[in-house]
C-alpha cells in the first residue's frame, strides 16, 4: 500500500479559519512571576490561588523535560501567550456572546447540539470561558457545573478540598505549568445519588497565534452518581507552535461513574500535553474515552488509581497521526486495592508519515489481590512512511492476579481488501470499510453526533493515503 | 459467457497454471474438480481478480470482453461473483451496513439507482430467513466468530443480495453438514433460477446430487485432463482420480 | 543453522545472514547477578529466528532478560516465546523489544511471554515492547501474568485428585509447553528445579 508521494493529497484541516484578533486584554508574550501575578489578579483571586500559582511557577522552571515522549526541543515557552481575555464579560445566554466568537461556534455546530442532544455547554475561547448552561432541572438537583474561575469564586472550600490532590503541582512539568497559568475550564459536581443519563460537554478553540490553552477541569461525583461528560477542541491553522497543556482531575466517590469522552482535533501547529488522572473509590467506575486526531505532538496518558475495592477502570484510545503528526498516547491503570479490574483498548492508525505510539502503564501493588487486567493495543501502517511504536510496561507484584496484554501491529490485508473488491467496492472504499472497522470498538462508545463526526473527521485525514 | 483461452497463471515465479481452456455458456452448470494442488482454486480466484495471481499467457473473457487487466469490483461490476473458501474475517465491519454499500456501489457502477432502505432491509431479512441465518447475525462483523458452516451460508446470502450473472463456488461444501448443504444449494438453485451461471468447486460428489452439473471437468496439474458430463464424477467416486484421468478416451 | 543456548549472564549477539535461521534456548533458573542481554540481528533476506525462553523463579533469584530483535532486511521472521514460573522471593524482569526497521518489509515477528505466579512474594516486570517502521508487516506481542486458576484446579479436584497433586499437574502441563522446545539435557533441570 505504499504511494509515491505525488499520489499523496493532504486534506485541508477544516477548522483552520481564525478570526482578527481584537481582545479585551491580551498579557504579554513570555513566562515570569509578573505574568503569574497579572493573571491572578485579573481574575480577581485572593491569596490562595496566587500563592499557589507562584509555587507552581517555581517547580516548573525547576523541573527537567521529560526524556522520553515525542520531540518537546521546538517549545520556546517565551514565545508564548499565556493568557488573553476575549471579551469584558461571559455571556448568559448565547445570543450575549460576542458575534465573532459566536460565528466561530456556530461553524463548529455548538448551539445546535445543545439544544439537541446535552444537558449543559460550555465554550471557552482562548482563556475564559465565554459561555456555560446548565439546565434548569439538573440545577435544581444539585449540579454544579461551571467554568473553573467561577467555581473557585462559589464554591470555596469544596474547590480547595479537591484541586491538586489527583494531580499535585510536582507530578510532571507540564501540570507545574498549569497550576502556575490556569485559566477556564470545567468544575463539575454531582452530588450523592443524582445520575445524569444526557452527556455535559465543553469545546476549546484556541484563536490567537502563539497561544498557550491551560485549562483545570475538575470533576467530583460523590457516592452512587453518575455523569458523562464530552469535550471537544480544535485551533486555527498557523505556521507557529501553540501549547495545550490542560490537567484533568476525577474524583469518583464509592460506587460512583464518570464517563470523560475527549475528541480532539488540534490543528498540527499545537503541542498538546495533557495530565488526565481519575481516583476511583470503592465500587466505582470512571471510563475514559480518548480520541486523539489532530495536534502536532500529543503526549496523553489517561490515567485511573483504584484505590478502592471493587473499582474499575476502562480506558479507550483512539489514535490517527498522519502528515507531520507524533501521537504518543496511552493508558495507566494503577490497582491499589482487591478485587479490581481494568480493561485497556488501544488502536491507532498511522498514514503519510505519520507516527503513533501507545505508552502504557500497569502496576498491580501486593495488596491488590485478585485484580485482573486487560490491555490490547492494535496499531494499523498504512504505507511505508509511517511508523508505529508500543511501549508497554507491566509491574505486578502479587500473585493473585490476572494480567493480559497483547499487541498487534499490521497493514490493512490483501486478502480482506480482495475480498470486499471482488463485492464491488473500489479500493478507497474497502479500505475505509476496513479502517472504520478497526476503529469501531471504540466509536461505537461514543455518542452518536459525536460517532458521525469523528468518521468524517479520520475520513479526512486519510485521504490520500489510501487508494 | 466465460470463455478461457489457453490460460497461464503464475504466483511468486511459480507456474500454477499451464494452458487451460475452458467455455462457460449462460446459464451452464460447471463442475471443477481436481486433487489439492491441482490449480482449482487458483482459476477461481484468477477469476475474480486475486492481485497475488500474474496471467502471464493466455485470456479470461467475460462476455466477449477481455477481463485480465480489470481490478476485482470492475469484475464485480461486470457480475462475476467468487464464494471465498476461507473468507477472511473483516473485524468492525458489520454485515447489513457492508452489504449496502456494497450494492449500491456495483449499482453506482452500473448506473443503475441505488435501493431504498426499508426495500433493502426487507431483502435482507427475507434472504437470511431463506437461509435459516438468525436475523441479529446482521449486527455482527463479517465472518467474525462464525462457525465454517455459517461462514458458507453468508458468502450465499451476499450473492443473493447481490445478483451475480456468473457465480464461482470455491469448494462452497468443504465442512458442511448434509443440512447445509441442503441449504446452500436451495440457495444456489435460487440464484440459478434468477439466470445466474454457476462454476462450482468440489471434492465430493454429494453437492453434485442437488445442483446438477452440465458438464465436469478433472483439472490437474494446472491443465483440465478430462472433460466430460455428470457420470464421470460417478466414476471418480468408483475409482480415483488416476484411473480416471489416464483411461478417459 | 545456528544454534545458541544461553544459562548464564553475559552479552549475546546473533546475527543472521541471508536465508540462514537461528535457534536460541535461554534457560534462567539457577542463581543469576547478573543480564542476559541477546540482540538478534535479522540481517539478510529470508533470514528466520526462533527463540525459547524458560525461566523458573525461585529463593531470592532475579531473572533478568533483556531481548532485542531487529529485523533489518526483506523478508524476516521471529518468534520468541517465554515461558515461566515465579515462586518463593524471585523477581524477573524482561524487556523484549521488536524493531523494524524502515523498509524492512514482509515482516513477520510475534513474541509472547507467559508467567505463572505461585508466589505473593514474588514479582515479575515483562515489557514488551515494538518499534515499527515499515508497514508491511505482520507483528504482534502478548504477556500474560496468571496464578494458578480456581477453575481449572476444581475440574482436577472433581475428579478425586487432591489440592497439592491437582497443583503439580496445572504447574506441569503449563511448563510443558516450554519445556518440551528444549534442549533434552536441560529438561531434566528445570524439572527438578520446578519441584
Amino acid at each position: 500500500m505504499s504511494k509515491s508521494p505525488n499520489n499523496i493529497l493532504i486534506k485541508d484541516y477544516q477548522f483552520g479559519f481564525s478570526n482578527a484578533e481584537k481582545y479585551f486584554y491580551r498579557e504579554k508574550k513570555g513566562l515570569n512571576e509578573r505574568v503569574v501575578k497579572s493573571i491572578s489578579s485579573h481574575k480577581g483571586e485572593d491569596e490562595y490561588m496566587r500563592d499557589i500559582r507562584l509555587k507552581a511557577l517555581q517547580i516548573f522552571f525547576e523541573k527537567k523535560m521529560p526524556s522520553w515522549g515525542g520531540d518537546l526541543s521546538k517549545i520556546n515557552f517565551d514565545n508564548i501567550t499565556y493568557y488573553i481575555k476575549p471579551q469584558a464579560k461571559k455571556g448568559r445566554t448565547w445570543n450575549e456572546v460576542p458575534k465573532e466568537i459566536k460565528t466561530t461556534f456556530d461553524k463548529l455546530g455548538i448551539p445546535d447540539s445543545e439544544k439537541r442532544f446535552l444537558a449543559g455547554v460550555g465554550a471557552q475561547y482562548e482563556s475564559e470561558s465565554v459561555y456555560h448552561q446548565l439546565k434548569q432541572e439538573w440545577k435544581d438537583k444539585g449540579i454544579i457545573f461551571e467554568d473553573t474561575d467561577t467555581a473557585l469564586k462559589k464554591y470555596p472550600e469544596l474547590f480547595k478540598k479537591y484541586f491538586g490532590t489527583v494531580v499535585p503541582m510536582n507530578d510532571n512539568k507540564f501540570a507545574a505549568l498549569n497550576t502556575a497559568v490556569w485559566s477556564g475550564g470545567t468544575f463539575l459536581y454531582v452530588p450523592k445519588g443524582v445520575k445524569m443519563n444526557i452527556p455535559l460537554q465543553n469545546y476549546f478553540r484556541i484563536n490567537a497565534k502563539n497561544m498557550g490553552q491551560f485549562e483545570r477541569t475538575l470533576i467530583i461525583a460523590e457516592e452512587d452518581s453518575s455523569v458523562q461528560y464530552i469535550e471537544g477542541c480544535t485551533a486555527p491553522t498557523y505556521s507557529t507552535d501553540s501549547l495545550h497543556a490542560a490537567v484533568v482531575e476525577i474524583i469518583a466517590h464509592k460506587n460512583s461513574r464518570v464517563r470523560y469522552t475527549t475528541i480532539q482535533n488540534w490543528s498540527s501547529n499545537v503541542y498538546n500535553l495533557v495530565t488526565k488522572r481519575a481516583v476511583a473509590h470503592e465500587g466505582a467506575t470512571v471510563e475514559w474515552i480518548d480520541g486523539n486526531l489532530g495536534s502536532k505532538l500529543t503526549m496523553k496518558y489517561p490515567a485511573v488509581y483504584m484505590i478502592g475495592r471493587n473499582a474499575h477502570a476502562d480506558i479507550l484510545s483512539l489514535a490517527v497521526a498522519s502528515k507531520g503528526q507524533h501521537q504518543d498516547a496511552g493508558a495507566k491503570a494503577v490497582h491499589l486495592a482487591p478485587n479490581t479490574t481494568s480493561v485497556i483498548t488501544a488502536k491507532s492508525i498511522a498514514a503519510n508519515g505519520g507516527k503513533s505510539s501507545y505508552r502504557g502503564l500497569l502496576r498491580i501493588v501486593k495488596r491488590a489481590l485478585n485484580s485482573k487486567s486487560k490491555v490490547v493495543c492494535d496499531a494499523l501502517i498504512l504505507d511505508d512512511q509511517s511508523s508505529s511504536d508500543t511501549w508497554p510496561t507491566m509491574e505486578i507484584k502479587n500473585n493473585q492476579s490476572s494480567v493480559e496484554h497483547e499487541a498487534t501491529v499490521s497493514k490493512i490485508g490483501e486478502e480482506q481488501l480482495f475480498y470486499l473488491q471482488s463485492r464491488g467496492l473500489n479500493e478507497n472504499e474497502a479500505s475505509s470499510l476496513i479502517i472504520n472497522g478497526f476503529l469501531s470498538p471504540i466509536v461505537k462508545q461514543l455518542p452518536m453526533e459525536y460517532a458521525v463526526e469523528l468518521n468524517r473527521l479520520i475520513e479526512l485525514q486519510m485521504e490520500g493515503s489510501i487508494g | 459467457m466465460l470463455e478461457i483461452k489457453n490460460l497461464h497463471v503464475s504466483a511468486e515465479n511459480n507456474s500454477i497454471l499451464k494452458g487451460v481452456s475452458l467455455t462457460v455458456k449462460k446459464g451452464e452448470v460447471h463442475a471443477l474438480m481436481g486433487q489439492n494442488g491441482s490449480g482449482k482454486s487458483t482459476l477461481a480466484n484468477c477469476i475474480a481478480g486475486h492481485p497475488f495471481y500474474t496471467i502471464t499467457k493466455g485470456s479470461i473473457s467475460f462476455n466477449k470482453k477481455n477481463i485480465n487487466k480489470l481490478a476485482p469490483n470492475e469484475r464485480a461490476a461486470l457480475g462475476i461473483y467468487l464464494t471465498f473458501q476461507n473468507p477472511p474475517t473483516l473485524p468492525g465491519v458489520k454485515i447489513s451496513s457492508y452489504l449496502r454499500t456494497a450494492k449500491n456501489a456495483l449499482a453506482e457502477a452500473r448506473h443503475e439507482s441505488p435501493t431504498e432502505l426499508t426495500d433493502y432491509l426487507r431483502e435482507l431479512k427475507t434472504t437470511m430467513k431463506f437461509l435459516g441465518l438468525p436475523l441479529k447475525f446482521a449486527n455482527r462483523s463479517l465472518n467474525e466468530g462464525f462457525s465454517g458452516g455459517e461462514k458458507k451460508k453468508l458468502e450465499i446470502l451476499q450473492a443473493l443480495m447481490l445478483k451475480p450473472k456468473l457465480i464461482i463456488l470455491d469448494e462452497i461444501d468443504s465442512g458442511l453438514d448434509i443440512d447445509a448443504i441442503k441449504v446452500v444449494a436451495a440457495g444456489v438453485k435460487k440464484l440459478q433460477a434468477q439466470g445466474a451461471t454457476i462454476i462450482i468447486i468440489t471434492h465430493y460428489q454429494r453437492i453434485l446430487n442437488f445442483i446438477a452439473p452440465n458438464y465436469v471437468h478433472i483439472l490437474q496439474q494446472g491443465v483440465i485432463a478430462v472433460s466430460g458430463d455428470k457420470s464421470l464424477v460417478e466414476r471418480l467416486e468408483k475409482t480415483s482420480f488416476k484411473e480416471v484421468t489416464t483411461t478417459h478416451e | 543453522m545456528k544454534k545458541l543456548l544461553i544459562d548464564q549472564a553475559g552479552k549475546h549477539v546473533v546475527n543472521v545472514g541471508a536465508n540462514e535461521s537461528a535457534e536460541i534456548y535461554i534457560l534462567q533458573i539457577e542463581h543469576e547477578e547478573g543480564l542476559i542481554d541477546l540482540t538478534i540481528n535479522l540481517n539478510g533476506h529470508h533470514s528466520q529466528a526462533q527463540a525459547y525462553n524458560c525461566f523458573v523463579g525461585h529463593l531470592q533469584n532475579r531473572n533478568l532478560l533483556d531481548v532485542k530483535i531487529n529485523h533489518n532486511a526483506l523478508s524476516t521472521s521471529a518468534n520468541f516465546s517465554a515461558r515461566g514460573i515465579m515462586k518463593d522471593h524471585s523477581f524477573g524482569a524482561f524487556n523484549g523489544l521488536i524493531t523494524v526497521k524502515k523498509n524492512s518489509q514482509d515482516t513477520n515477528s510475534f513474541l509472547e511471554h507467559r508467567t505463572l505466579m505461585l508466589s505473593n512474594e514474588a514479582e515479575i516486570n515483562p515489557i514488551p515492547s515494538l518499534q515499527i517502521n515499515a508497514n508491511q508487516v505482520r507483528a504482534s506481542h502478548a504477556a500474560t501474568i496468571h496464578n494458578i486458576r480456581e477453575e481449572d484446579l476444581f475440574v482436577l479436584k472433581s475428579r478425586g485428585i487432591p489440592q497439592k497433586e491437582a497443583e503439580t499437574i496445572l504447574i506441569d502441563s503449563f511448563m510443558s509447553e516450554i519445556v518440551k522446545e528444549l534442549p533434552v539435557h536441560w529438561r531434566k533441570k528445570v524439572k527438578e528445579t520446578i519441584r
